[in-house]
């Protein structure tokens, strides 16, 4: 709860033109976000030049947001998942993965398990982008974000049960792409 | 269990994952719970398993020692200011320039007008006291008498507009100023 109304007030800030406190806003949400840009992507450089984006854009349009009809976090994802649209408009998919995905794997040392650990998220990153655009955002809204059913329905703009059937099918289509990973 | 109160394959599969998720049930207790789907349910469930290691991805350490500062440096050039606080701020701006512009005419105007007075003061010479050897035409008599020592003064104090309008500029000129400072001091 004091959270969500320190949220709250610096949002209130940051609408008044406070850029320290959209800062703050920012560090606060800034893994949940880069993780969504970085398996849209697939490229730890691009998600980083995208994930800046997504909240350079985010300030730009913050007049606009009500706290009262969406979560900050719903809000947010949702421009990631526009500025990913609009990246793969722009460039055609990057061809191989780019180096390290966990700083606390490395920091750890253990070079036998980041490379393990490289090739399960490669395996992963894969297999998310070839499911179409809505099934990508409900598999990393739903399952390595960890939202709620209701929360990945909001901030997909789709009905709960229209997400449970997206759901099913991305489910299915992963299965069979990832056939003898892990 | 009865068809009709039978939940979907989706409703099943989306109860299973909260379960696992929520709960710490393992996939083969969820898909025991439903019979019905446990052919169905078990290789979705373990496809969403297999997205664990998913949730370890992080920026990397470089990136998010730099990301407030190079956040900082993309929003500066471009300066942009949600739009309720930038209407507000191109308002504060124009007041300020036009209490600038005006404090700056009533200051000129203030200063003719003290020029104008001090101009004028020579008029004023029959009230100056006057000694026996000074030398001055204006008799002694005349110097000293009353109505020619006070009438100057008098005219001064009732009949100048000039320096009422200089006290009426020097008063707006405050409340300008203090209508600028309240403006500088809000949020």
């Amino acid at each position: 709860m004091t959270a969500e109304v320190d949220e709250a007030r610096l949002i209130l800030l940051a609408q008044r033109g406070d850029q320290a406190a959209f800062e703050t806003l920012y560090t606060n949400h800034l893994d949940m976000i880069y993780r969504y840009v970085f398996f849209r992507v697939g490229d730890t450089h691009e998600a980083e030049d995208l994930t800046e984006e997504v909240f350079v854009r985010a300030w730009e349009s913050l007049a606009q947001y009500q706290s009262r009809d969406t979560r900050l976090a719903s809000w947010l994802y949702r421009i990631a998942h526009n500025v990913t649209v609009d990246y793969h408009r722009r460039q055609p998919p990057p061809i191989s993965l780019s180096e390290p995905y966990l700083a606390r794997l490395a920091a750890a040392d253990n070079t036998e398990r980041i490379a393990d650990f490289q090739q399960t998220v490669g395996a992963l990153v894969a297999a998310i982008r070839q499911l179409e655009d809505t099934e990508q955002m409900v598999v990393i809204l739903r399952f390595i974000e960890g939202l709620s059913h209701e929360e990945t329905a909001t901030t997909i703009g789709k009905s709960l049960e229209a997400s449970r059937v997206i759901q099913h099918r991305a489910l299915a289509k992963l299965g069979k792409a990832l056939e003898g990973e892990g | 269990m009865d068809d009709q109160q039978q939940p979907s394959l989706e409703q099943s599969l989306d109860t299973c994952l909260d379960a696992i998720a929520r709960l710490g049930w393992s996939v083969d207790e969820c898909v025991a719970q439903y019979p019905a789907y446990g052919d169905r349910l078990k290789p979705l469930l373990n496809a969403a398993q297999k997205l664990g290691p998913a949730r370890l991805i992080e920026p990397s350490t470089a990136f998010r020692q730099q990301a407030v500062t190079r956040l900082r440096a993309r929003l500066l050039p471009a300066n942009p200011r949600p739009e309720p606080r930038a209407a507000r701020g191109a308002f504060i701006s124009v007041s300020r320039a036009f209490a600038g512009v005006l404090a700056t005419v009533l200051v000129v105007a203030a200063l003719a007008a003290m020029v104008t007075v001090l101009g004028n003061a020579p008029k004023a010479e029959p009230v100056q006291p006057a000694t026996a050897d000074s030398g001055s035409s204006v008799t002694p008599t005349a110097a000293y008498q009353p109505t020619a020592a006070t009438e100057p003064v008098a005219a001064t104090v009732e009949k100048d507009p000039l320096e009422a309008e200089i006290d009426q500029a020097m008063n707006e000129l405050d409340d300008l100023n203090a209508a600028a400072d309240t403006l500088n001091d809000e949020p």
